[in-house]
């Protein structure tokens, strides 16, 4: 069977500080720029995420939609929308929530929610509709 | 530890002035090829360059990139925004600069290929109007396809 790739948008808000404990004011400041300011700021982020998997003969689905969007909901929207997300999801308390580690953190958190043949194929996170992060699962030392 | 992989894609405008001419043709062929391209004083777009960064993620310099897109802005963005390409590519010693899609593309990616960032480098796009984009792949590999063990 040829793989197809189904892919869907979620949208959340939410705000954030690059910050990291571990280094100094005088670093943070030089480092993150007016991201570092103390109160944070925020962004309207979009999440695309690629499924892949088979098409199922009986139903004519890679995935029930519902099924995807209860996943989504769960693992990506309740937890990060309207959230500060240093203060209020534990990966970032002591992660700086770039775009780069926000796009893992939607890996790992999806990764583990489909049932073989299907597997995430793809996180495209937008932090803005000009800058944006995709992550595969690669690591650099496989 | 091991480091993520990541994709990182930044989009930087360069709006700027071009004409297609080429001076191994005729005037007559010129203006059959290029058509309105070839008006006399030329026209403009806003051109956006799409360069996808491909590295593993250090939580150490978690904004490596904005080093990388400084040299960027330095070498491609402030040269020729606001300017001819047909000029800014003859300065650049080009003998027959023909400032298509594809052409702005391949000088922009080559200069870039030169520099200290080419590790890091693995797509480019530039589009140059709603209807019209153009790719260019710095390397060979494909993008991962995970469990499938492809390369």
């Amino acid at each position: 069977m040829s793989s197809v790739y189904l892919s869907r948008k979620i949208y959340f808000s939410s705000a954030h500080r690059y910050h990291k404990p571990d280094w100094s004011d005088e670093k943070n400041q030089e480092v993150f720029g007016p991201c570092n300011n103390p109160h944070g700021h925020g962004h309207n982020y979009e999440l695309e995420v690629t499924i892949e998997g088979n098409v199922d003969p009986d139903n004519g689905m890679v995935i029930n939609l519902t099924d995807l969007d209860h996943i989504l909901k769960n693992k990506i929207m309740a937890p990060l929308d309207h959230r500060f997300l240093n203060y209020e999801v534990p990966f970032f308390q002591s992660t700086v929530p770039t775009t780069e580690n926000l796009a893992v953190y939607c890996w790992q958190e999806l990764v583990d929610e489909f049932q073989a043949p299907n597997r995430l194929h793809r996180v495209k996170l937008y932090e803005n509709p000009e800058l944006f992060v995709e992550y595969y699962g690669e690591t650099d030392s496989v | 530890m091991a480091k993520p992989i990541l994709y990182k894609t930044h989009t930087f405008e360069i709006p700027c002035h071009h004409r297609l001419v080429s001076n191994t043709l005729s005037h007559e062929q010129n203006q059959q090829v290029f058509s309105k391209c070839y008006g006399n004083y030329g026209h403009g777009h806003n051109y956006k360059l799409k360069i996808t960064f491909r590295y593993p993620y250090s939580q150490e310099e978690p904004l490596a990139d904005q080093k990388w897109t400084a040299i960027i802005e330095e070498m491609l963005v402030a040269p020729c925004s606001y300017q001819s390409l047909n000029v800014v590519f003859a300065n650049w010693g080009i003998k027959n600069p023909i400032t298509t899609g594809e052409q702005i593309l391949e000088v922009f990616a080559q200069k870039l290929e030169q520099s200290s960032i080419q590790k890091v480098l693995f797509e480019a796009e530039l589009v140059e109007t709603r209807k019209n984009s153009f790719y260019y792949s710095f390397q060979k590999t494909r993008r991962a396809h995970g469990n499938l063990g492809l390369s």
